[in-house]
């Protein structure tokens, strides 16, 4: 049995159903009769090693994650009902690395860029030009910035950051750590050197974290005290 | 502004969440009917194909905040959703079984021609047998070669929908087809076919 010349061919929906799904679907979607899937992330998963990454060059600041292994739980019995994503505190990320420095404010104000921020949009992380490669489990992540702390001056900005489900486009059964609507604070550095925002690259570790107006007021006076 | 029709799927998601209903119906337009012919070709039935083709437009919704482009394309995330609602048939539509009430309500059955029907349950007798060699598969390597087979994604594409890395599409997709040698008789014009779709 040869399987592709087996399949049956292409065929199109019954007649008059095209056009009458759409409509009907168009109207069920867009009137938003459920809301988006916003489950709160409650596992951390067993993951390869994450990235390392070395940024020298004028300031040579070097910043080196390495991947290791970890294992977390699962709660059961998860809500059929959408919660909102969590709004305090380190963004969770299920891919596991140690950190190259520890989340304070002293350290915070070494970041290229920071900013406050919503995501827009999230699609596959785009392979650097100097074909160094996407990052596993790595997103391109679009921001609609809300105040920007240190680095540009845009509205929008893309970066590339740790993914809100662990690399898979399937969302069912994994928590989403973020998605489109979250506000979150963010900082990071440049990939590979250069100017703060080229091929910037959200840090984790706690160096992004959920939007919250005490986090961010004190964000706000970390990188105006330095200067 | 451009039409509809000349944006691109992420201009077009865009929109559509923000409500601009044209946007979205844009994209049903332009993936129904690969995503139809998939859900069909994973469960051999043109009916449930079509209700589950409406379930993965309806859980594209539902968990749109985690949208993923692959590329510009929409698609590759719709594969994603499309193999995890065949894979869990009566989980989505059960989520959805309101949705698809209302949504089947709008529908109105024009009779088709009797050669139509007659070619729509030949289509079904033949899936059935070529559904017969897969369900032997484990289901991670059947995912990857329904991918491959039913869909014609590449191992990029496959990957960016399952999560996985290319390597591991690789090995999937050879043990899977080392698997079928056992079952399909003429593997080796299968293997040809696989390769001209560059996997």
């Amino acid at each position: 049995m040869n399987i592709r010349s087996e399949l049956p061919p292409l065929r199109s929906l019954p007649k008059g159903h095209d056009q009458a799904m759409r409509a009907a679907l168009v109207s069920e979607l867009v009137s938003s009769t459920f809301p988006a899937n916003t489950r709160q992330p409650l596992r951390r998963r067993l993951l390869t090693p994450a990235f390392a990454g070395i940024v020298t060059v004028p300031i040579l600041l070097a910043a080196v994650v390495v991947g290791t292994w970890q294992t977390g739980d699962r709660t059961p019995g998860r809500s059929a009902t959408p919660v909102p994503i969590s709004s305090h505190g380190p963004l969770p990320s299920n891919l596991s690395f140690s950190c190259a420095e520890s989340y304070g404010l002293t350290t915070l104000k070494r970041r290229a860029f920071a900013f406050d921020g919503t995501v827009s949009l999230i699609t596959a992380m785009q392979p650097p030009a100097d074909g160094s490669g996407a990052l596993d489990g790595y997103r391109t992540v679009t921001f609609t910035v809300n105040e920007w702390f240190r680095g540009g001056d845009q509205g929008t900005l893309t970066v590339d950051m740790a993914g809100p489900t662990g690399g898979s486009l399937v969302i069912e059964d994994q928590e989403m750590s973020y998605g489109v609507g979250t506000r979150l604070l963010v900082s990071g550095e440049p990939r590979f050197g250069g100017s703060a925002l080229q091929a910037a690259i959200a840090w984790g570790c706690g160096f992004t974290r959920y939007y919250d107006k005490d986090t961010a007021e004190s964000w706000h006076q970390a990188f105006s005290q330095n200067g | 502004m451009s039409t509809v029709e000349h944006r691109c799927d992420q201009e077009l998601w865009e929109a559509a969440v923000i409500g601009e209903a044209d946007a979205f119906g844009e994209l049903f337009e332009r993936h129904h009917g690969l995503i139809y012919n998939f859900c069909f070709r994973r469960t051999g039935s043109w009916s449930t194909a079509e209700d589950l083709m409406a379930v993965v437009f309806l859980e594209a919704w539902r968990t749109r905040r985690g949208m993923q482009l692959h590329d510009g394309s929409l698609l590759p995330w719709l594969y994603a959703i499309a193999t995890n609602v065949t894979r869990h048939q009566h989980r989505s539509t059960g989520r959805h079984q309101a949705a698809l009430a209302r949504v089947a309500s709008r529908v109105t059955n024009i009779p088709d021609h009797a050669d139509e029907i007659i070619d729509r349950i030949g289509d079904e007798q033949r899936m059935q047998q070529v559904l017969g060699a897969f369900t032997q598969l484990p289901q991670r390597e059947r995912d990857v070669l329904e991918l491959a087979a039913f869909a014609s994604l590449d191992y990029a594409q496959i990957a960016a929908a399952l999560g996985i890395p290319v390597g591991t599409v690789r090995s999937r997709l050879s043990r899977g087809r080392s698997r079928l040698r056992g079952i399909v008789d003429d593997i080796d014009k299968y293997d040809d076919e696989i390769k001209e779709a560059q996997l």
